[in-house]
């Protein structure tokens, strides 16, 4: 071994044991308030950056040019006035026991509260 | 790599929890290498303040980037090389680097390095005749000798030929043996 390479082991080994600094807790809570600060601000920006989404998506659908139809109107198939009609003509006739009567009424609500195909209407 | 404690094997499951990010995990992570990394920090930057600032950098970004460690053995190495890359960051960001001017000689007689090796092991504080380094020889002094970086390595790293890298750790200990031999410290 060289001189020099002699040279240089003593100075590792004297630098080496020079430098025997422990990293304490003072260390450890700095550390720990940088990385709170950086999620506090990480949390930060995603709220801003999912509420501007946000705002985003409603002002498209409010603005987008869509426009709905004016009106829909849709033909109600069941006239609700003429079943309540058939439904106290019904009771007066099982109230009076004329069953021909309540028989050919409840027939006539029948056919009256089938389904009708919709209609709509712009 | 096992210099200063960078080399001591990891418990997998402390890893791998510390890489979700649990706290008691990165505090265990923490303590396992703060000591070790604290150690290169002071001696690269000559300061134990700003090794202790640069401290915090280093496992502020080991913890961003943990989850890119697949193999818990590599990850001392990994942490070593994070660390000796921000060091000469912080280094080059002082822009404080000086290079050895190309009058300083860098040869000496057996005599006079004998001389020197009498007066090193008889120095009270080794820190004194370190200031006498440029930034840049520093960190070739302390990552050749005290880290165990070879010359080759240190091209690499720090982006040299290696036999530049020879030529100016030569001169780095000539400065320091000159200096010792002279009494000057």
């Amino acid at each position: 071994m060289s001189k020099q390479q002699q040279f240089s082991e003593l100075l590792g080994q004297r630098l080496t044991a020079a430098h025997q600094e422990t990293a304490d807790d003072l260390l450890w809570q700095q550390l720990q308030q940088r990385l709170d600060k950086k999620r506090r601000k990480l949390t930060l920006w995603l709220s801003s950056a999912a509420s501007l989404a946000f705002i985003g998506m409603l002002s498209g659908l409010l603005y987008s040019g869509y426009i709905e139809p004016e009106t829909v109107a849709v033909a109600d198939p069941v006239d609700s006035y003429q079943l309540e009609k058939l439904d106290v003509a019904i009771q007066q006739s099982i109230i009076r026991n004329d069953h021909e009567q309540v028989e050919r009424l409840i027939a006539q609500r029948q056919q009256l509260n089938k389904p009708q195909p919709r209609t709509y209407t712009l | 790599m096992s210099a200063h404690g960078f080399g001591r094997p990891i418990a997998p499951e402390i890893l791998k929890a510390a890489q979700r990010g649990q706290p008691d995990a990165l505090k265990r992570f923490y303590s396992h290498f703060a000591d070790a990394v604290l150690r290169l920090c002071s001696g690269m930057l000559g300061s134990a303040e700003d090794g202790r600032d640069l401290t915090q950098d280093i496992f502020i970004k080991a913890f961003a980037c943990l989850a890119d460690i697949k193999q818990p053995l590599a990850v001392g190495g990994w942490l070593k090389q994070l660390s000796v890359r921000l060091a000469l960051d912080t280094l080059r960001q002082r822009n404080r680097q000086q290079l050895l001017s190309d009058d300083e000689s860098d040869n000496i007689g057996d005599q006079s390095w004998n001389s020197a090796i009498d007066s090193l092991t008889r120095l009270d504080d080794v820190e004194r005749i370190m200031a006498v380094l440029s930034e840049q020889q520093r960190v070739l002094v302390w990552l050749y000798a005290v880290e165990g970086y070879s010359h080759q390595q240190l091209a690499e790293l720090l982006q040299l030929s290696e036999q530049n890298v020879r030529q100016q750790y030569r001169r780095a200990l000539t400065k320091l043996a000159t200096q010792l031999k002279q009494g000057e410290l």
